[in-house]
């Protein structure tokens, strides 16, 4: 038996609970350096490593991107997995509550191009996100934005394909999702981004359901059954836009309105995609 | 041979991986019992073509790299496939090693029901390492799905008229 290797890294805080297991703030030995460390606890010996541990550890190794968190590696110390990242200290939410102020035009611009590039680099992979939400988007000091927290996130092969609908976070839920549907695309990371583009607006969440009947009622306020909903209903889009047009007339410009209104289609073979988004006029 | 048009990938890479020796060479293990056994357990799991060929990638892989003993060749074969579902099937359709145990026992190889829980996640993680978490990969069966969904339109097909007015 060789030497049994000792871990590179010192942990020091723990900084959060992923679904996996706790993620700690650590340096790397003799360094200055800080990463994130997330022990992937197993749970449960009869799962094996927990699925959401594979995926977010597979996915990330093959999206390289620089508005992507980076995997640095995978350390083995004493038969448990540690997942070895690179260490953000604030996220978007952190941020939005800290800064009272409204953002300028050139740092909406700036954040939602980070966004959408991110983004775009796990769809271009054929990887649905599927928990975009402020908590998960987080910043370097430089001011560049990174998706993080793939947990959740999955490969598709063609696409619409059956899925489980129990994804996203309910504020920031599609309404396809929200009546239930298994099939579904990339679609809904980009309704979850018009979501959080609305909410770098406004500084607060733009539908903020209590439970899911609650927020489809927030986005489609006269729904009679959720059965008989037509999401490619033109009246409904019509209806819709005129919710949102109303909250942020006075807060952003003609064309960032145009595109929250593109990325907030309730059809969802209508959503603009990222790679659409970022021609937008909004970015020129 | 230099081809006309450039595709996605080499047939002639493909062709030589389907005429490949049955044995993985490392450590001259037969493939088709393997190949054989992964299919019964799918089917028993009610796992798709795609992952038990998954699976199939995997193990070529791994017994390429890891010498193990050859008593637990179905050993690992199993947790392949378990690993497999995990990347690509739907949560539901995942089996745990409880159920991967019994199921995978209806085979040929009944044997498997005596590993331990802990053999299994040992199992498993050696094969996660061994593939450097690498799980998305492209099988024979994904390229030839990608094949068929391609089409061919003739010069005088309807199709590649402009519509008529």
């Amino acid at each position: 038996m060789s030497q049994i290797p000792l871990s590179k890294y010192h942990l020091l805080t723990k900084i959060g609970q992923g679904l996996y297991g706790d993620v700690y703030k650590a340096n790397i030995l003799g360094t200055d350096q800080y990463v994130a460390v997330k022990k992937i606890r197993i749970y449960d010996v009869s799962v094996g490593v927990p699925i959401t541990a594979l995926r977010e550890t597979s996915l990330l190794q093959r999206i390289q991107h620089q508005n992507v968190v980076k995997i640095l590696e995978v350390e083995k110390i004493h038969g448990q997995i540690r997942v070895v990242m690179e260490y953000l200290k604030l996220d978007l939410q952190q941020y939005l509550n800290e800064n009272k102020d409204r953002l300028s035009v050139e740092l909406l611009k700036k954040f939602m191009h980070d966004i959408l590039s991110g983004v775009g680099a796990c769809h271009r992979l054929n990887c649905i996100h599927r928990d975009i939400q402020p908590k998960n988007i987080l910043i370097q000091d430089d001011g560049t934005l990174k998706i993080g927290d793939f947990g959740s996130a999955r490969v598709f092969q063609k696409f619409p394909q059956f899925f489980t609908s129990d994804v996203c976070d309910l504020w920031y839920r599609a309404p396809e999702l929200l009546l239930g549907s298994n099939y579904y695309t990339i679609a809904i990371d980009m309704w979850a981004i018009g979501c959080v583009f609305a909410e770098l607006i406004l500084k607060q969440p733009l539908f903020q359901g209590e439970n899911e009947i609650h927020q489809v009622k927030l986005i489609i306020p006269n729904v009679q059954s959720f059965q008989t909903v037509n999401l490619n209903d033109p009246n409904l889009q019509i209806q819709f836009n005129g919710i949102i047009t109303n909250k942020l007339q006075n807060l952003i410009n003609q064309d960032g309105l145009d595109l929250i209104l593109k990325l907030l289609k309730l059809d969802p073979e209508q959503r603009i995609s990222c790679s659409q988004s970022l021609q937008h006029s909004f970015f020129r | 041979i230099k081809m006309k048009y450039n595709t996605f990938f080499n047939p002639l890479k493909i062709l030589s991986n389907i005429l490949a020796p049955l044995t993985i060479a490392q450590h001259q293990i037969a493939r088709l019992p393997i190949i054989d056994f992964l299919e019964q357990a799918s089917e028993r799991l009610n796992l798709s073509t795609n992952t038990a060929f998954l699976a199939i990638t995997y193990i070529d892989h791994f017994f390429n790299k890891v010498n193990v003993n050859e008593n637990q060749i179905f050993l690992y074969a199993a947790a392949a496939l378990m690993l497999a579902a995990k990347a690509q099937e739907l949560d539901e359709r995942i089996p745990f090693i409880s159920k991967l145990k019994r199921y995978s026992s209806m085979t040929s190889h009944p044997e498997i029901n005596n590993f331990t829980t802990q053999e299994f996640c040992n199992a498993e993680k050696a094969l996660i390492e061994s593939l450097n978490w690498k799980l998305q990969r492209i099988t024979l069966l994904d390229r030839i799905e990608s094949l068929l969904s391609f089409g061919v339109i003739d010069d005088d097909d309807s199709l590649s008229q402009p519509p008529q007015q």
